[in-house]
């Protein structure tokens, strides 16, 4: 029993300390560009629904008069 | 022939002349799966085919689960062998987000500690056996220790390698206890933890980038080749369909991996394992061991990966929520709501989910080392 539970733990400890690496050295050498890019798509998303609504009062208007 | 002769023949074949009390008794257990399935929602892809599998294996005449029966064929081909519980670890892999064990690395341990329950009833099962109308073999032990990981196809790969004869109860005992999560952990975490204590917050996670997503399954497949080869079938599973997940240019495989295929390998799954809870073999007091020893293999999971949380809690510089340990017993993703919900009833603001996944997580991979220990020593231990 002794051997199963340390086996697993000296197993998933070095899994911690390659996780921890790996993490560091992506980040530290090749981080993600991705910020910027992903805030204008939104503000033309909501621009477009603007546009939409105002297209649809429009048509909405010219009908029923 | 006359006519009488003829109608005596087809009596003689009719269900109720060959019904056995057994094979009565295991029929109206598979009518309370599907019940507990439909009624109360507890695993419904399982226990819906798992019942229904067992009703089929209890007809008698039929021999529907025997060798050349519809089921038994099932069994042949996936179940005897390990390859189903391998598939649906592709989907499993394809289906999981490391992310937030990726933020926070920690947390692998509590998927470390949580599989203590998993030795805990192995030596339970040992003790077992001294009693007279009991006997359990070390690989049946082996086997029944691992429903404390709380992974059925973990478990079901583990017994088919070690001791097939007990495939029955062990998985209907791992699948059970996997849907009573909600049942069992919350008296647990409340008698180990303070209310202050389920009250502490934790930092939000930081964000994890692809490359470290795409880079983790490689990594960790990589360190299980050089330790731990007995276990590469599953992690290696569990990590080509993460690797399809994450990589991001074989979506129609990641697609395939968690929906088609795990889909249709559960049913064959479900059925084949419904087929091995043949009265026979499945009325004896072993089964009734079995079901104890899972209780307590979960109980023992939960407890200690709360112990270790609260101990990481004490030493690390950032808090640490004790409840987060109890989701070290894989059981994705039930034991990690367990958690979250049991954090909220204390504190309303407190949103433990995400904490919760990254034991959650860890627990599959910790239950499938811990199944890659028992099968390189097990096998040597009772050669020598």
């Amino acid at each position: 029993m002794l051997i199963g539970v340390s086996v697993v733990f000296v197993f998933l400890i070095l899994l911690v300390i390659i996780t921890k690496l790996l993490s560091y050295v992506v980040l530290r050498y090749f981080p993600e560009k991705e910020k910027p890019a992903a805030r204008p798509p939104a503000a033309t998303a909501g621009k477009q629904d603007a546009e939409i609504a105002a297209a649809i009062a429009a048509a909405a208007a010219y009908t029923k008069r | 022939m006359n006519i009488g002769s003829a109608f005596q023949e087809f009596w003689n074949s009719t269900g109720i002349v060959n019904f056995t009390w057994g094979q009565f008794i295991m029929i109206i257990v598979g009518l309370i799966m599907i019940y507990l399935a439909i009624a109360k929602k507890y695993e419904p892809l399982l226990l819906v085919t798992i019942g229904f599998g067992a009703i089929l294996a209890n007809i008698p005449v039929a021999e529907i689960s025997g060798p050349d029966g519809f089921l038994g064929i099932f069994y042949t081909m996936g179940i005897a062998n390990g390859l189903f519980p391998l598939l649906i670890f592709m989907g499993v892999g394809a289906m999981t987000d490391f992310g937030p064990m990726l933020a926070n690395p920690k947390t692998l341990l509590l998927g470390a500690a949580a599989q203590v329950g998993i030795f805990a009833a192995l030596l339970g099962a040992l003790v077992l056996d001294m009693l007279p109308w009991i006997s359990f073999s070390l690989s049946d032990a082996a086997s029944i220790g691992i429903i404390g990981g709380a992974d059925g196809p973990t478990a079901i790969y583990v017994t088919s390698q070690l001791s097939i004869h007990l495939l029955g109860p062990i998985a209907v005992a791992a699948y059970s206890y996997m849907s009573l999560v909600p049942i069992i952990q919350p008296p647990i975490i409340r008698a180990f933890t303070t209310k202050k204590e389920r009250m502490i917050k934790m930092e939000q996670l930081r964000h994890v980038t692809q490359l470290e997503k795409i880079l983790f399954p490689i990594a960790a497949l990589a360190l299980c080749i050089i330790l731990l080869p007995t276990a590469t079938p599953l992690i290696g599973a569990l990590m080509f369909g993460n690797l399809a997940r994450e990589c991001g240019v074989v979506e129609r495989i990641s697609n395939t991996l968690q929906n088609a295929l795990i889909n249709i390998v559960t049913i064959f799954l479900g059925l084949a394992v419904g087929s091995r809870m043949e009265a026979a073999s499945f009325l004896s007091f072993e089964t009734l061991g079995i079901l104890a020893l899972g209780l307590a293999a979960f109980a023992i999971g939960t407890m200690t990966g709360i112990l270790l949380a609260k101990i990481m809690n004490k030493v690390s510089r950032e808090s640490i929520n004790p409840i987060i340990g109890a989701a070290g017993v894989s059981a994705v993703p039930m034991a990690a709501r367990v958690a979250s919900k049991v954090g909220q009833e204390e504190n309303p603001q407190n949103f433990l989910l995400m904490h919760a996944m990254g034991p959650n997580v860890a627990g599959v991979l910790g239950s499938a080392v811990a199944a890659g220990v028992l099968l390189a020593v097990v096998p040597i231990m009772m050669g020598g």
